[in-house]
């Protein structure tokens, strides 16, 4: 097939306004753009109906859980806050994760005209993909924010702020879970075409993490460890941010106490050699690596 | 303004755009048409960098989009075939956040509310705006930052014939200040009316380019109708 070009005369002449369109032409910069599509990216999340919804349910969760121990005559009381901490340890560390892999791909995830607008614009595809990640690690942040908040008030008010450095800890590493979650899910949402499949492929990769891991984790210990902690259980921990903040905020808490020999076991293996450090390295490696895939993924495709 | 050298597109095994070598000069309003899936939008958005080019090379004023796509879109205002905001967001927030990036004046952003008439819907969420307000914020948000040139995918597809109208008379008011202008289209009346230029696309290909005159005159058919009838009819069986 040949391409038959009939020749074109009619053309108009250029303008006077060309001059003044060329001299403002605009580019922000990175920083500024990543900035601006950030705080744009925080406001629609909070606008959205999942992140309220979560940070509603998170909030009611957080401060029923302290205020859910119970006094020696079977009265409701408050707790104070190593106790509401371990609680919240298990609730955080599963809610958080799953809204930040759900954002994540949800916001990314699928083809739409707000996308390709975004992009059109002159900014980079690394600057708006890493824009509309730090919004929304930002959303999550206030949600856990907002839980923690008002879980710690209460304690304070009814408990005292008794073992609050550990609270904080708690706080920190299921906010930096739940970001985790976030880069996770931006990655599934970078890879998937469909919104409707990156929301799905987030909840498989949330389940696998917060729940078939564990089960995976204590047959290879079986297998190649005798069922005996040590070197491996600290691999395991450490490849699965999820659980070695786990690890992290119960040993924060007094492991020993609250486990009895089996965290005496995991304080003496991240008390020494470093498990503690190769924890917070793994972190670090969760938070930044899919960050890096995705936006070497993005600035490959075509939309 | 905006060239296309060589440009090709393979999504895979499927050839969307083949070798596709097209000028658009300063002040030019260039329509697109074709079958869906000859190539149009493919090509639109190989300006703006959303599709790369698997062979060739695409630049805007000079500046080649996949090495300098910042300059060179800040040069581009494009209204997408379906356009999607967030929820919740009002127009005039919506103008303000792109007129950021854009480095526009707040001022700016007031004026095209006002010349595509979102001035009295501003500050109401846009989920609940009709197609055509929707298109028209679109369009405003185009024309931020005083483009040189914009591309606009379908503009008038799915307005009602009023909605349809006012973006046509917007576009007429751009053309006259200038701006160039590349869109794709299904409307042939449309595109009569507008362009001065069309270019029929079939099987990702540019089959024909050039005036409706030339068009209809090369073919020896009485009109654009008849010209893309026997331009995509010929082309597909060939």
């Amino acid at each position: 097939m040949t391409t038959s070009i009939v020749a074109c005369t009619a053309t108009p002449e250029a303008t006077g306004d060309e001059a003044t369109r060329a001299a403002i032409v605009h580019r922000p910069a990175p920083m500024r753009a990543i900035a601006l599509i950030a705080r744009h990216e925080l406001r629609t999340a909070l606008r959205s109906r999942m992140v309220p919804a979560f940070a509603a349910l998170f909030t009611v969760l957080t401060t029923g859980i302290s205020l859910a121990g119970l006094g020696a005559s079977g009265e409701l009381v408050v707790q104070g806050f190593m106790r509401t901490a371990v609680s919240l340890a298990s609730l955080a560390l599963y809610v958080l994760p799953l809204l930040g892999v759900v954002m994540g791909a949800a916001a990314i995830g699928g083809e739409d005209g707000g996308a390709e607008l975004l992009l059109a614009q002159p900014v980079g595809r690394a600057e708006a993909l890493l824009g509309r990640t730090v919004g929304l690690a930002a959303a999550l942040a206030l949600v856990s924010a907002l839980g923690f908040g008002a879980a710690a008030l209460v304690v304070v008010l009814g408990a005292g702020a008794d073992g609050i450095a550990g609270y904080v800890l708690v706080a920190l590493g299921a906010t930096a879970v739940g970001i985790v979650g976030v880069g996770v899910g931006v990655l599934v949402g970078v890879l998937t075409r469909r919104r409707t499949a990156a929301v799905a492929w987030a909840l498989a990769l949330w389940f696998a993490a917060a729940v078939l891991y564990d089960l995976v984790a204590i047959g290879v210990l079986q297998i190649v460890g005798n069922g005996q902690p040590g070197p491996w259980l600290v691999a395991l921990l450490s490849l699965n941010p999820l659980d070695g903040v786990r690890a992290i905020a119960l040993i924060a808490l007094g492991a020993d106490v609250l486990l009895g020999p089996a965290g005496a076991a995991l304080e003496r293996l991240f008390g020494a050699g470093g498990g503690m450090a190769v924890v917070i390295g793994s972190l670090t490696v969760w938070m930044v690596a899919p960050i890096a895939i995705a936006t070497r993924c993005f600035a490959r495709r075509d939309f | 303004m905006i060239s296309y050298q060589g440009f090709t597109k393979q999504f895979g095994r499927v050839l969307a755009v083949h070798d596709l070598t097209l000028e658009l000069r300063q002040g030019e309003t260039l329509a697109l048409i074709g079958p869906n899936g000859s190539g149009k939008t493919t090509t639109l958005k190989a300006a703006l960098g959303l599709v790369r080019p698997s062979h060739g090379r695409v630049a805007v004023d000079g500046h080649d989009v996949a090495t300098d796509g910042r300059t060179a879109r800040a040069r581009l205002g494009y209204l997408p075939q379906r356009i999607a905001f967030p929820d919740g967001c009002t127009a005039r927030e919506l103008l303000r956040f792109y007129a950021r990036l854009r480095g526009a004046a707040p001022s700016h952003t007031e004026r095209l509310l006002a010349r595509t008439a979102l001035d009295g819907a501003a500050d109401r969420a846009v989920e609940g705006y009709s197609g055509g307000m929707r298109q028209r914020l679109g369009l405003a948000i185009a024309l931020l930052g005083e483009p040189q040139a914009l591309v606009l995918d379908e503009p008038t597809a799915a307005l009602d014939p009023s909605g349809a109208l006012l973006l046509r008379d917007i576009l007429a008011d751009i053309q006259r200040e200038g701006i160039t202008v590349l869109l794709s289209s299904h409307d042939l009346a449309e595109v009569a009316a507008l362009a001065h230029r069309i270019g029929i696309f079939v099987a990702g290909r540019l089959a024909l380019l050039g005036t409706t005159a030339e068009l209809v005159r090369g073919l020896g058919v009485p009109g654009l109708e008849d010209t893309y009838r026997r331009t995509t009819t010929t082309r597909l069986i060939a």
